[in-house]
C-alpha cells in the first residue's frame, strides 16, 4: 500500500514537473540569457540586459502596467455594480422573459468580444472613444461582466430570504440590512466574480489594441511586438512580467479578502463579549 | 407597481450595457457586413460580401482549419484535463496533507495565466530551435535543427493545438473535479468492501459519473478554441489562418473595400459560436452537469 | 430609474463632447498654412507639442535610439516631447489612418509614422499622407540629393514628398572567409562555385523577403538588367517567358544546394543558424552591418566577411511621413529634420545604437561630418560605406514580386 502510494506519488510528481514546471524553464532561461545558441540546453552566457530594458530602462513597462491594472479595476468595480443588482433579479424575483434576459447577459460569454468590437470599432471612433481609458473599459464590459453576474448568481441562490426577513425584523433600513447581512454572504461569489473580471481584462489584446489604436498603452500591447519575433530575452522577461502582473492581482485580491474576514470575526467576537 | 417592476429595474443597467456594447456591437457589424457604409458613401443592402466568402477557397480552408484545430484541442485537453483530475483525486483520498493542496493549486496555474503568455512558451518549447530540440540534440536523437518537426507556425495548427491542450487541460479538471469530489466516501468504501480494485473504481464508478461534466467541458474548450483570436495569431501562418485570425486579416487589409467581408466572417463565427454554444446548454441542462453528480 | 436617465445623459453628453472636440479645431485647420511659413514659424510653432511616433516596436536597440538619443535631444534643444508608439506592423496605423479618414476625424494621435514599399503605396492611394513636407526640411534640403533614384521612389513609387528618407537597407551576401577564399562577383560565379561545392549553399525559402531578395538578383542578372521591370507587372505582354532563364538558373543549381535542394530553410533567421552552426559557407542579410553585430555577439565565426555582386545589390530606403490629420504636424516637421541631422545619422549608424545606413548624401557633407561617419567602427565584417553606395540596384515594385513568389512555388519549389 505505502509503496503504491509512493509510486503514485512520483507520478503524479513527474507529471506536475512536466506539464507545469517545464514549459516556465525556458521562459526563465531565456529571460536572463543571451543570444542562447542551439543546441546548449543551457544559455553559454546569463545576462540582465533583458530585465533591465524592460524594468529600468525609459521602455515604458510601469506606466503600462499602471494602465492595464486601472483598467481592470475600473471594468470591475463597474461590473460589481451592475451585477449585483442583476443577480439579485434573477435569483429572487419571479420574472418575465427571464430567458431572454439571461440569453443577453451571458451571450458575450459565448460570442467572442472582438466580434463585436469590429462592428462597433467606427461608431466608437466616429464618438471619440477609441483612444481613450474609457473606450477601452466600455469595450472590456461586455466579455467580464457576465462572468461577475454568474458568480454573484451563485451567492444569491444560498443566500436566505429568512436572514433579512429577521434583520428587517430588527428594524435594520434596506441599507444596513444590505450591508451588514446580504453582502458579507455575497462577498466570496463577488471576490471570485471580480478574480475572473479581472484576469480577462488584464488579458485582453485585440480589443485593446484597436479600441485604444496605440494610444492606450497596457502591458499586452507593449510585449506583443517582441513575442511576435522580437528578441526573444526581452519577450520572455515581459512574458513573466505579463503572468507575474496577472497572478499578483489575484493573489493581492485574496489576501484583500481574508482580511476583511478576519476584521469581521474580530468584530463580532469583540460584539459577543461586550 | 414598484415592487412588480422592482426586478427589471434591477436588471436594467446589466441588460443595457450588453445590449448596447454587445449587441450594438453585433448588429452595427452585420449592417455594415451588407454593404451599408454610410462613411464611405455606401448605403444600399446586399449579400455581396456573403457570396463572394462562400465562393472563395480562402473561407472554406479556414473554416476547415478552425474546425480541425479546435477539435483536436478540445479532446486533447478533455483527456489530459481527465487525467488530471482522477489523478489529484486518488491522491488526495490517500493523503490528507497541505503539500497536496499546493499541487492542486499549481495545476490551476496555466489557468491564471494569459494566453499571450502560454503561446509563447510553447514557442520557446517546440519551435525547430526550441528548447525541446535542445535537449534532443544534447541527448543525441537528432543532429541538426531540421531533424526537430515544425511544430510552430505550422500549416497543421499543432502549434495551436499545444497552446490550448496546455491551457485549457486544467480548465477541463476543475470543471470534473467537484463531481469527483461528491463521488468521494461513501462510494469508495462500497467498492472497497466489496473488494473493487482502483482501476475496477476508476472504470466502473469514476468514468461513469464525470462523464457528463466533461463532455460539456471538453464542448466548452471547443467553442472557445473555435473563436479565440491571440493564440493562433501568434503560434499560426499566414494560409491557412483561423477564422478570427482571417477575419482580423481582412478587417486590417488597408482597404475599406474587405471591411464587408470580414464583418461577415465575424457574424457566420458568431453564428457557429452561438449553435454549438446551444448545443452545450442543452446537454448541459438534460444531464443536470451544472448541479453535479448524486 | 432617474439615476440611470441622468448617468445615461452624461454619457450622451460625454460622448457627443468627444465627437465635437475632434470635429473641429481650429489648430487643426491652420496646419494646412504650415507648409507655406517658413521654418522659423515651424520651429516656434512646435515648441511645447507632443509628437507620436508610431513605428514597429519589436527591435529593443532601435527602441534605445529613440528613447535615449532623439528623443532627449528634441526635448533639450526644441521643446519638443517624442513619444514612440510601438507597433506590431506597420499595417495596423495604415488601417487606424484609414479608419480615422472614414469616421471624418480631423484632429489625429499620430504625427510621424515610419513606413516604405507596400506601405507607403497604400497610404499613398488612400490619400493618408499629409503632403509635399520634405522640401520644407532644413536638413533634407541641404543634404539629400531629391533627384536620387532611392529618394525619389519607395520601391517604384515616386514619392512626391509625401515621406523623407530615413534610412537605407542593402542587399549584402555572407560569407566564411576560411571556406569561400574568392566570393563570386556574379551570378554565374555563384553557380559555379554552388555546383563545386554541393551542400554549401542555399537561401531562404519565398515568401521570406532576404529569399525574395536574393531571387530578384537572379532576375536581374538572368534576364538582362533591371530597366526592363521599371514599368508596371501588367504592361509587359511576354513576361512568363522574360522570366524563364531565372527558374532555368534556379532549377540548375537546386540539386547543389544543401539538403540537394529538396528543402529550403524557412526564414532569413533559419538560414543564419545554418552558417552560425557551420552547415552552410553563406548566408545574406538586407543589413550590412548585420553580420558585423553577429561576430561581435560571437554567434557568427571570425573569419565572417560580407560581399556585393560586381552588378550591384539591392538596396531600399525607409521613410518618415506624416499623416492628413495630425495634430501636433509642426512638432512632426521638427523632429523628422533633428532625425536627419548628421548626428543623429551618424549616431544610428553605431551599430551601438543601431547600424543603420544614412539616408543622406555622402557627398553634400562637410569634411568633418564625412568623418565622423567614417570613423563609427562597424567591425571588419562590414564593406567600406562607399563601396556599398556605389553599387546600388533599385527594388522591383510589388507587383513584380507577386508574380515572382507565386512562379517560385510552382517552377521551383513543387519539383
Amino acid at each position: 500500500m505505502k509503496r503504491q502510494r509512493l509510486l503514485a506519488n512520483t507520478f503524479l510528481f513527474i507529471f506536475l514537473l512536466m506539464f507545469i514546471v517545464l514549459p516556465f524553464v525556458p521562459l526563465v532561461l531565456s529571460s536572463f540569457s543571451y543570444n542562447w545558441k542551439w543546441p546548449n540546453v543551457l544559455p553559454e552566457i546569463f545576462s540582465l540586459s533583458a530585465w533591465k530594458y524592460v524594468l529600468f530602462d525609459n521602455s515604458g513597462t510601469w506606466q503600462a502596467i499602471g494602465t492595464s491594472l486601472l483598467i481592470a479595476f475600473i471594468v470591475t468595480a463597474i461590473n460589481i455594480i451592475l451585477a449585483v443588482p442583476a443577480a439579485n433579479a434573477l435569483v429572487r424575483y419571479p420574472l418575465k422573459g427571464r430567458w431572454l434576459f439571461e440569453a443577453i447577459i451571458f451571450a458575450p460569454i459565448v460570442i467572442p468580444a472582438f466580434v463585436a468590437v469590429l462592428g462597433i470599432h467606427l461608431t466608437f471612433l466616429r464618438f471619440g472613444l477609441t483612444e481613450t481609458i474609457f473606450g477601452v473599459v466600455l469595450a472590456h464590459l461586455s466579455p467580464t461582466l457576465p462572468y461577475v453576474v454568474r458568480a454573484a448568481m451563485t451567492s444569491y441562490n444560498t443566500l436566505s430570504i429568512d436572514w433579512e426577513d429577521q434583520a428587517r425584523m430588527l428594524g435594520a433600513g434596506p441599507l444596513s440590512r444590505f450591508y451588514h447581512v446580504v453582502l458579507p454572504h455575497l462577498l466570496p461569489g463577488i471576490a471570485a466574480g471580480a478574480s475572473l473580471s479581472i484576469l480577462i481584462s488584464l488579458s485582453q489584446y485585440l480589443i485593446t489594441f484597436i479600441i485604444g489604436s496605440g494610444q492606450v498603452m497596457t502591458l499586452p500591447i507593449l510585449l506583443f511586438p517582441f513575442i511576435s519575433g522580437g528578441d526573444p530575452a526581452i519577450a520572455s522577461a515581459y512574458s513573466l512580467v505579463f503572468a507575474g502582473m496577472a497572478v499578483a492581482a489575484l493573489l493581492i485580491l485574496d489576501l484583500a479578502l481574508k482580511r476583511y474576514y478576519k476584521k469581521k470575526q474580530a468584530a463580532a467576537s469583540k460584539g459577543v463579549r461586550e | 407597481m414598484l415592487r412588480k417592476i422592482k426586478p427589471y429595474l434591477l436588471l436594467f443597467p446589466a441588460a443595457a450595457t450588453i445590449v448596447l456594447l454587445f449587441f450594438g456591437g453585433l448588429f452595427d457589424g452585420f449592417l455594415k457586413s451588407l454593404g451599408y457604409f454610410p462613411a464611405i458613401g455606401e448605403t444600399g443592402f446586399s449579400l455581396k460580401a456573403y457570396s463572394s466568402l462562400f465562393h472563395s477557397d480562402a473561407f472554406w480552408d479556414s473554416l476547415i482549419v478552425t474546425i480541425r484545430i479546435a477539435a483536436i484541442s478540445s479532446v486533447l485537453s478533455a483527456f489530459l484535463g481527465a487525467i488530471v483530475a482522477v489523478v489529484v483525486f486518488m491522491m488526495h483520498e490517500k493523503s490528507r496533507s497541505g503539500a497536496l493542496n499546493l499541487w492542486n493549486r499549481l495545476f490551476q496555474l496555466p489557468l491564471t495565466i494569459p494566453h499571450l503568455v502560454g503561446g509563447y512558451v510553447i514557442v520557446l518549447l517546440f519551435m525547430q530551435s526550441g528548447f525541446l530540440s535542445k535537449i534532443l540534440a544534447k541527448v543525441g536523437v537528432i543532429e541538426q535543427i531540421p531533424d526537430f518537426p515544425v511544430l510552430v507556425n505550422d500549416s497543421f495548427g499543432w502549434g495551436i493545438i499545444l497552446a490550448y491542450t496546455w491551457k485549457e487541460a486544467p480548465f477541463v479538471a476543475l470543471m470534473v473535479y467537484p463531481v469527483l469530489e461528491r463521488i468521494h466516501r461513501k462510494w469508495r468504501d462500497v467498492s472497497r468492501v466489496y473488494g473493487a480494485g482502483n482501476w475496477d473504481f476508476i472504470r466502473e464508478i469514476v468514468v461513469p459519473a464525470i462523464l457528463p461534466a466533461w463532455t460539456v467541458a471538453a464542448f466548452i474548450v471547443f467553442v472557445f478554441t473555435f473563436s479565440a483570436f491571440e493564440v493562433p495569431y501568434l503560434l499560426g501562418v499566414t494560409y491557412p489562418s483561423m477564422l478570427p485570425v482571417y477575419s482580423y486579416q481582412l478587417y486590417s487589409s488597408g482597404t475599406l473595400a474587405d471591411r464587408p467581408e470580414a464583418l461577415a466572417v465575424n457574424l457566420i463565427l458568431a453564428l457557429l459560436t452561438v449553435l454549438l454554444g446551444l448545443i452545450a446548454y442543452y446537454f448541459s441542462k438534460r444531464w443536470n452537469v451544472l448541479k453535479g453528480w448524486e | 430609474m432617474k439615476k440611470w436617465a441622468l448617468a445615461a445623459t452624461g454619457l450622451l453628453a460625454l460622448a457627443l463632447g468627444a465627437c465635437a472636440n475632434g470635429a473641429s479645431d481650429p489648430a487643426a485647420e491652420n496646419t494646412d498654412d504650415l507648409l507655406d511659413s517658413d521654418w522659423k514659424t515651424i520651429a516656434a510653432e512646435a515648441e511645447g507639442q507632443e509628437v507620436n511616433m508610431y513605428m514597429w516596436g519589436g527591435n529593443e536597440n532601435i527602441n534605445r535610439y529613440l528613447d535615449d538619443w532623439v528623443a532627449p535631444r528634441l526635448q533639450e534643444e526644441y521643446d519638443v516631447d517624442l513619444q514612440r508608439v510601438p507597433v506590431n506592423d506597420a499595417q495596423d496605423f495604415i488601417n487606424q489612418l484609414v479608419d480615422e479618414k472614414s469616421a471624418g476625424k480631423k484632429k489625429g494621435s499620430i504625427d510621424i509614422i515610419w513606413i516604405n514599399g507596400e506601405n507607403f503605396k497604400a497610404a499613398k492611394d488612400n490619400e493618408l499622407l499629409w503632403g509635399d513636407f520634405a522640401g520644407k526640411l532644413p536638413n533634407f534640403n541641404e543634404y539629400i540629393n531629391p533627384d536620387a533614384l532611392e529618394v525619389a521612389e519607395d520601391f517604384g513609387e515616386p514619392v512626391e514628398g509625401l515621406e523623407a528618407p530615413w534610412g537605407k537597407a542593402q542587399f549584402v551576401f555572407v560569407h566564411d572567409e576560411k571556406k569561400v577564399a574568392e566570393p563570386p562577383k556574379s551570378m554565374e560565379e555563384l553557380a559555379e562555385w554552388v555546383k563545386e561545392n554541393p551542400g554549401q549553399f542555399t537561401y531562404p525559402a519565398l515568401p521570406d523577403f532576404t529569399g525574395s531578395a536574393f531571387i530578384r538578383h537572379v532576375l536581374y542578372e538572368t534576364t538582362g538588367g533591371y530597366e526592363q521591370y521599371q514599368q508596371p507587372a501588367a504592361d509587359i505582354e511576354d513576361l512568363e517567358q522574360r522570366l524563364a532563364p531565372m527558374w532555368q538558373y534556379l532549377n540548375e543549381i537546386e540539386p547543389y544546394l544543401w539538403r540537394k535542394g529538396e528543402t529550403y530553410p524557412e526564414s532569413l533567421a533559419k538560414l543564419d543558424q545554418l552558417y552560425a552552426n557551420g552547415e552552410v559557407s553563406m548566408t545574406m542579410s538586407y543589413d550590412p552591418a548585420l553580420a558585423a553585430s553577429e561576430v561581435m555577439k560571437g554567434r557568427f565565426p571570425e573569419s565572417t566577411k560580407t560581399f556585393l555582386l560586381k552588378g550591384g545589390t539591392l538596396a531600399n530606403t525607409h521613410f518618415l511621413s506624416i499623416p492628413f490629420n495630425s495634430s501636433d504636424k509642426a512638432g512632426a516637421l521638427v523632429a523628422i529634420n533633428e532625425m536627419l541631422s548628421p548626428e543623429a545619422q551618424t549616431a544610428k549608424l553605431s551599430p551601438e545604437n543601431w547600424g543603420d545606413l544614412s539616408a543622406l548624401d555622402f557627398e553634400k557633407l562637410s569634411a568633418e561630418q564625412q568623418k565622423a561617419m567614417n570613423e563609427v567602427d562597424f567591425g571588419p565584417a562590414t564593406l567600406p560605406l562607399e563601396e556599398l553606395e556605389g553599387n546600388r540596384l533599385p527594388e522591383l515594385s510589388s507587383d513584380y514580386i507577386e508574380v515572382i513568389e507565386k512562379g517560385w512555388m510552382e517552377n521551383v519549389a513543387k519539383d
